[in-house]
């Protein structure tokens, strides 16, 4: 199967500090790939790669075939590759459905327009419709996202995420903050995300990353340490000893 | 309250209030058509402050292009008011764009002082320019033909007061209509948080520019409004003390909301009028003070309280 992402020998430096080594990844359509490590390993700076945020040192970022490294993060949002963010990040004045519209709005490339007219605003509304649907958000369609719980914020950020209909969706750390009480939503989500969709996730949470990984990527000091299946990553003594401690 | 209701509830206010003060003060329409102007000016600097999150001191700029440009199409090429207006639009707007294409590629602090530098620059201009625009005497003597051929404007302002609140009205209903549209919803959302809606694929920059330009025009619109009914465009016009003015009337009344906009140009309007009556010298005072309360105690401006006051009321009407 050809891959949606591929991260060909990528690096970064600050100055006389490297924060990502040479890391290599592939991500196929249905993927379900978790980056894990110890704080401070470039989990997140290399989604800050992939995606457009920070320029590499070296290495290159393909999707779909194409280099996508010199494209800015707009322009790889254009072409599917769609992120969340480690610390919620919604439109505090809106409410959930208009910050749905608002992704909406950037997908169909309504921005310039002055009126909802027409068969793209319809579409819009649909698409925000099947989202708040799928989420199961319905009841808080017109709730200011500002006063939703912080796990149904997070729902809302993935929300947003999938009204782009991304092709590769990089999740940094979809559950981080969320009480256990409310874990089990994002746990669902997760679970029914589009079955063709390449995920990239990165996770602290070890049980949701044994649960919904197919394929394991540990990082340390901005490098790949090891990859494998999560019955490899889990055997793996080093990874255990370094990293995985009693949750394993 | 559905949509339709709310819409022809907001149509109606303008109008009404239009006709209460004609009543109120019915020797004063020159006064009023005053009012108007700056109402429509400071709604223009509510899509730059309130919208898209960018304090500026540079929005006379647009203005004095606005009624620099008016008067002097009125006074060398044709007189009649509604092809002065489009002028004053595109004078607005074109200062706006030019001056949007350096200004927002900063950010803050930089951000307010190019918009005081700009300002400067072009009142600098127009004050050499002595041979066109009258330097610091200014444009006199713009005489406008009746408008659409027929209706005389008169010594005591009331075509002109009509005139500026018919297009008040226009321009409100116009930007409620863009504030609900996807593109005052993108505005939105990059006031809130610009870096989120660039990884979601728009463009921050080109939109930030868009809305400049547009809220450029419309401040050009009242520049040329001010030249026509005034008759006389002065430097003041593009003074950065004008732009701080105006930006406290947006304050008091209350950002991005389109209705405060028009409640505090009223009000300080209001203030400015009778206090300076009862002392010429010190009714900034009274500005001042008024601005400090509101600031400690009206986050959200007069019309933020007003709301805030109304809706406690119905609260206490429905238990």
């Amino acid at each position: 199967m050809n891959n949606l992402l591929e991260v060909r020998n990528l690096s970064k430096s600050f100055g006389g500090l490297q924060v990502t080594r040479n890391v290599d990844l592939t991500i196929a359509p249905g993927d379900r790939v978790a980056l894990i490590g110890p704080n401070g390993a470039g989990k997140t700076t290399l989604v800050n790669l992939i995606s457009g945020v920070l320029d590499p040192t070296g290495g290159e970022v393909m999707l779909d075939g194409s280099k996508v490294t010199a494209l800015s993060q707009r322009q790889r949002a254009h072409r599917g590759l769609i992120r969340t963010f480690q610390i919620t990040r919604l439109f505090h004045s809106m409410t959930v459905a208009d910050t749905l519209r608002v992704a909406a709005i950037q997908k169909n490339g309504m921005t310039y327009r002055f009126g909802w007219g027409g068969r793209s605003a319809d579409l819009i509304e649909k698409s925000v419709e099947r989202v708040l649907t799928d989420l199961r958000l319905q009841d808080r369609r017109d709730n200011d996202v500002s006063l939703l719980a912080y796990g149904e914020q997070r729902l809302v950020e993935l929300g947003v995420a999938l009204i782009m209909e991304p092709r590769v969706l990089m999740l940094d750390e979809p559950a981080a903050g969320v009480p256990q009480s409310e874990s089990h939503i994002i746990m669902d989500a997760i679970e029914n995300l589009p079955a063709e969709l390449g995920v990239l996730f990165i996770e602290h949470d070890m049980d949701l990353v044994f649960r919904f990984a197919r394929r394991i990527i540990v990082l340390v000091s901005g490098g790949v340490f090891c990859t494998g299946t999560p019955d490899e990553i889990a055997a793996n003594e080093d990874v255990r000893a370094m990293y995985l401690g009693e949750a394993s | 309250m559905t949509n339709t209701q709310r819409t022809l509830g907001a149509a109606a206010v303008i109008p009404i209030v239009a006709v209460a003060l004609v009543v109120i003060f019915p020797n004063q329409q020159a006064f009023l058509a005053q009012i108007a102007i700056t109402a429509l000016l400071v709604l223009s600097l509510d899509l730059v402050v309130g919208f898209a999150g960018l304090a500026t001191l540079g929005h006379a700029a647009m203005y004095g292009a606005g009624a620099y440009a008016a008067a002097l199409y009125s006074l060398h090429v044709w007189a009649e008011p509604l092809t002065g207006l489009v002028v004053g639009i595109l004078a607005g707007g074109l200062v706006a764009l030019v001056s949007a294409l350096m200004l927002m590629r900063a950010h803050g602090l930089t951000f307010l002082m190019m918009t005081v530098a700009i300002t400067q620059i072009i009142y600098e201009i127009v004050n050499k320019s002595r041979a066109v625009t009258g330097g610091d005497d200014g444009l006199y003597g713009i005489m406008m033909q009746p408008l659409f051929g027929r209706f005389e404007f008169d010594f005591y302002g009331r075509l002109a007061f009509w005139y500026a609140a018919v297009v008040l009205w226009l321009v409100f209903l116009l930007l409620r209509h863009i504030a609900a549209s996807p593109f005052g919803l993108t505005a939105r959302a990059v006031r809130d948080d610009g870096g989120r809606v660039s990884s979601l694929g728009g463009g921050i920059f080109a939109h930030r520019v868009a809305l400049y330009t547009l809220s450029g025009g419309i401040a050009g619109l009242a520049g040329a409004l001010s030249a026509q009914t005034v008759q006389v465009v002065g430097l003041n016009t593009l003074s950065v003390t004008y732009s701080a003015e105006i930006l406290v009337m947006l304050v008091m009344g209350g950002t991005g909301r389109l209705w405060g906009a028009l409640l505090g140009a009223l009000v300080f309007m209001m203030i400015h009028h009778y206090a300076a009556e009862v002392d010429p010298v010190r009714w900034m005072l009274f500005i001042g003070a008024m601005l400090v309360m509101i600031v400690l105690f009206l986050p959200k401006g007069l019309f933020g309280g007003l709301e805030a006051a109304v809706n406690r009321l119905r609260e206490g009407a429905r238990t």
